[in-house]
């Protein structure tokens, strides 16, 4: 059994009162190349098919089905395949980009852009629409999670590791808006053999709408063998 | 990470327990490991009956977003024999062509909401939502949802796994409608998500959650998913239903 221990800082990891406490010298955290075979372009495309049928008032759009089938069908037919490296492989570009959260060529993702800044903390300013509606007018909770779960994820690859979710605690604050400006930051808190803690924050302006913390685990052979010991619970 | 399951609780939820819904934080104390009783959320097959289906699909849209999930599917992690740009271009015009006579996302919000569609669009179960896998809900005698699906490489985090992320987005989503089809719809105080073992992709796992107390304007729920009849996740959430929503006004 996994032990859930809380961190021993008993301190806030994000500061909730000032989404702006960490400065501005942040710096792109990572770029996902464009392997130039229009992948990107195409899922940018699909992305903002997404955002158009989202809650449409369309009347017909039968011949928008017609083209967009004879394409589907033109793609299986020209025999797409599963590229290897999005099962094997964490952390290189091609597994990132298929992320759905931060992945650039995959249209279900935003996708959140996020920034590094040298204390380590992660940032993503985004904006969802309606795509990502829960409650009337207010992003999905699940969404919430969703992304949250990534930002951990990317706190902890700031700090140098990579573990995947074994809890995650999202706490709502205050309802999350569509259509405006969000801003995420997360930051990893504290290691102990494989076990990793992160919190992140969740802010619309100066309102925090939601915070976040995760126990994560390490994968046995992806860092040094020294690390390469059972969690105990 | 394999035997994480607490002992069953049939007096109901560790945190109602405690009472007063205290929702943590980072600044807080950590919730304590929700006690979840697995009996109760058992991967059951068969004697559901499907719910939150929409099937009026006048105007093509369900249609088109199916569509637009194939070519999804086609290229997550794909590798291409073939052109891009060419049928890139035939989606930008399609793009075009609907964008010209698209009402804004204000008015569409408006237009969702005063007819009450909204589960066409849910970003989970929404046959109009192209994020949408999408999940099919069934509810069974004793109040839960249950929801059998198999996920694509688009919804991968780790190699070969289910994103953790789309793990929690799919409880919160079965949660909260399991307690709109239980009368105690509300919004999200807390989902607190418990990763047993690997959620595999590209093999068929089953959701399952629903109400396991209600005090006052609170429901607390709980969840699970399986595959294969192993236990991969469990979740337990708070919601609470704002003042001002009655009974089915909300989502």
């Amino acid at each position: 059994m996994v032990s859930t221990d809380s961190p021993a800082s008993g301190q806030p990891p994000v500061d909730t009162t000032d989404p702006g406490s960490v400065g501005t010298d942040g710096a792109p955290f990572f770029t996902q190349p464009d392997d130039g075979s229009g992948h990107l372009e195409l899922a940018a495309e699909l992305r903002r098919l997404r955002g158009l049928v989202a809650g449409s008032t369309f009347e017909d759009v039968h011949d928008a089905v017609g083209v967009v089938r004879e394409l589907a069908d033109q793609l299986e037919a020209a025999g797409t395949r599963v590229d290897p490296l999005s099962f094997s492989s964490w952390g290189v570009p091609e597994h990132l980009g298929a992320n759905p959260a931060i992945g650039v060529r995959n249209p279900v993702s935003p996708p959140l852009e996020p920034v590094v800044f040298p204390d380590g903390t992660v940032r993503a300013d985004l904006v969802l629409g309606i795509e990502y509606q829960g409650p009337p007018g207010c992003v999905h909770g699940g969404i919430v999670a969703l992304l949250f779960d990534e930002m951990l994820g990317l706190a902890n690859a700031a700090a140098g590791s990579v573990g995947m979710t074994a809890d995650l605690r999202v706490s709502y604050k205050s309802p999350t808006p569509l259509l405006q400006p969000l801003r995420f930051e997360a930051r990893q808190i504290r290691t102990e053999g494989r076990k990793i803690w992160s919190a992140a924050t969740l802010h619309a302006g100066d309102t925090l709408c939601a915070s976040t913390e995760g126990l994560f685990i390490e994968p046995r052979g992806i860092r040094d063998a020294d690390r390469d010991k059972p969690i105990e619970g | 990470m394999t035997d994480a399951v607490g002992p069953a609780a049939p007096e109901g939820p560790t945190a109602g327990a405690t009472g007063d819904g205290d929702v943590g934080g980072p600044s807080g104390a950590r919730r304590p490991r929700p006690v979840i009783d697995p009996a109760f959320l058992g991967p059951v097959h068969g004697a559901g009956v499907p719910v939150d289906r929409a099937d009026d699909d006048e105007a093509g849209l369900f249609d088109l977003v199916e569509q637009v999930r194939r070519i999804r599917a086609l290229t997550s992690g794909g590798q291409f024999a073939t052109e891009l740009a060419p049928l890139t271009e035939r989606l930008r015009a399609v793009a075009d062509e609907l964008e010209a006579t698209s009402a804004t996302p204000q008015e569409r919000l408006e237009a969702m909401w005063s007819n009450r569609k909204y589960m066409a669009h849910c970003p989970v179960v929404g046959r109009s939502n192209v994020l949408a896998p999408p999940m099919e809900y069934e509810l069974l005698d004793d109040g839960r949802l249950r929801a059998e699906l198999t996920l694509g490489i688009e919804y991968q985090g780790p190699p070969g796994r289910v994103h953790g992320g789309v793990v929690a987005l799919m409880f919160d989503a079965i949660l909260g409608r399991a307690n709109h089809h239980a009368g105690t719809t509300g919004m999200t105080l807390y989902l607190d998500v418990d990763y047993h073992g690997a959620t595999p992709l590209l093999e068929p796992i089953v959701v399952t959650g629903g109400p396991v107390r209600v005090e006052g304007r609170k429901v607390w729920s709980q969840g699970a998913i399986y595959a294969g009849g192993q236990l991969c996740a469990t979740a337990e959430g708070l919601f609470v239903r704002p003042r001002e929503w009655v009974r089915d006004g909300g989502h």
